[in-house]
């Protein structure tokens, strides 16, 4: 079985957040939570300064933090390697907000609900005191689209989406040529996100 | 415009703090180890609260602490109706753990009140207050993502805190003796020593967790905490191991004191909790 992964290259990244709005239409999250923000940083010292655009989204960990903070097991992980949250199954304590060390968790909270129609359709998908994350767009892969919508929105490509585990597929071939690296590799968590720069 | 501005900021790469747990949780974290604290003092101690209309006042409190304690949480749960639930992940999850936990001190605890129970509802409760005790430093000492955190004395630094307010609440409030005053003394002595050690380890780290000492010693007035809540009931309870006799309003004084100082460490570590940065 393919185990999914994401190689997000840094260097071909316009900061135009498309994957943002792609992922946000696609998945319709409720206001203030976001399942791939796209963060800005400044790196060096004037006159010599650059500005870099890092998307993020859920790492799908290997050892997930989330899943081991998460009381009530509605955290696990499917045997392609995503990580998922079982909003029916979530009671709110938000430990894997606090735990995620990669700021993916989001809490939607009583706060952010929409009033009106568009908090009642939003109610059909999204439960008022769940925590909600990226899902890699399982529901497509399922589906049988193996591409997540911020992976086919992305106009410089700087997001290849594949199986981590089959060595031809591109992902992992990029991952070996381009000396890719995982983020806060500290953290031991193994994310199968791995960014170039 | 401000508005806009927090929006913008919120999509630059840079220190963030952790903004879920709050007031609520600091609240429950010192119901919780007061509450433990007073009934392992009492068992393993003997320093309690005298008997309260037939009842031992140090399992009373210390029952009506954690069932407080577990209501504020689950009050704030986004499900509050799925509390049970939070039980489900033993495999992992220390807050799981503490959730039977506390149902197992509950249990023993109001067998203690009720009947003064076998002297094995005494262990068990007794080892089911020793982990509601810690459970919540051990909970956020598991978490990776928050590097002042992340470290195995914050569940001594709790248990420190619990023991000292549990034993300046029975120096006041007590039949007097040395025993209070000890756990007291001693307590409030560690609480102090596995603060200062924590904030000089996080300040020796690089990164968020010196952030977090950083503006605990210098913004959120930490140090007058320290002085007002650790440091002068020490004074009190070091003078009184020393043989001096102490007025009830000084220890009263202390013991509130103390007791505050246990709530604002806790509430003071949630609220510099940063996420380290991704880059």
């Amino acid at each position: 079985m393919a185990r999914w992964g994401m190689l997000i290259d840094l260097r071909l990244c316009v900061g135009c957040y498309a994957c943002t709005m792609a992922c946000r239409m696609e998945n319709g999250t409720p206001p203030g939570v976001w399942f791939s923000p796209v963060y800005e940083k400044e790196e060096g010292n004037f006159p010599n300064v650059r500005r870099m655009f890092v998307p993020t989204l859920c790492f799908h960990c290997d050892d997930a933090p989330c899943l081991k903070a998460c009381p009530t097991g509605a955290i696990r992980k499917r045997e392609d390697g995503i990580v998922s949250v079982d909003q029916d199954v979530c009671c709110g304590t938000r430990a894997c907000v606090v735990a995620c060390p990669y700021g993916a968790m989001n809490y939607y909270h009583e706060e952010r609900r929409l009033p009106g129609p568009l908090g009642e359709l939003m109610d059909g998908r999204y439960e008022v005191g769940t925590a909600q994350k990226c899902t890699f767009c399982s529901h497509r892969i399922d589906a049988g689209n193996l591409t997540p919508a911020c992976v086919e929105t992305c106009p410089t490509n700087c997001r290849i989406f594949g199986d981590l585990d089959d060595p031809d597929s591109e992902v992992s071939r990029r991952r070996r040529e381009a000396g890719a690296f995982q983020a806060r590799p500290e953290a031991a968590t193994q994310p199968r996100v791995w960014y170039v720069r | 415009m401000e508005n806009g501005n927090a929006w913008n900021a919120s999509f630059r790469i840079g220190p963030k703090r952790q903004n879920v747990w709050g007031w609520a949780h600091a609240s429950e974290f010192f119901a919780l180890g007061l509450g433990g604290a007073l009934v392992l003092t009492r068992l393993l101690f003997g320093a309690g609260l005298g008997r309260w209309g037939g009842v031992e006042g140090a399992y009373l409190l210390g029952v009506l602490l954690v069932a407080a304690g577990g209501l504020v949480l689950i009050a704030d749960l986004g499900k509050p109706g799925r509390f049970l639930r939070a039980a489900a992940n033993l495999r992992h999850s220390w807050i799981s753990w503490g959730v039977v936990a506390d149902g197992v001190f509950l249990l023993g605890g109001l067998a203690l009140v009720l009947a003064g129970g076998p002297a094995w509802v005494a262990w068990v409760t007794g080892a089911a207050a020793l982990f509601v005790v810690v459970y919540p430093g051990l909970a956020m000492a598991a978490s990776p993502s928050i590097p002042f955190w992340n470290t195995a004395l914050l569940p001594l630094e709790f248990g420190a805190y619990s023991f000292a307010g549990a034993g300046a609440l029975c120096a006041w409030l007590g039949p007097g003796g040395g025993p209070a005053v000890a756990v007291s003394a001693v307590s409030l002595a560690l609480a102090l020593s596995f603060t200062l050690l924590h904030l000089l380890g996080a300040h020796l780290q690089r990164g968020t967790a010196r952030m977090s000492a950083g503006e605990l010693v210098h913004g959120v007035g930490f140090l007058p905490l320290l002085v007002l809540g650790v440091a002068l009931p020490l004074v009190v309870a070091l003078l009184a191991s020393g043989g001096a006799a102490l007025s009830p309003g000084l220890w009263a004084v202390a013991a509130i004191l103390a007791l505050a100082g246990s709530w604002a460490s806790k509430f003071a570590v949630l609220r510099v909790g940063y996420y380290a940065q991704l880059f």
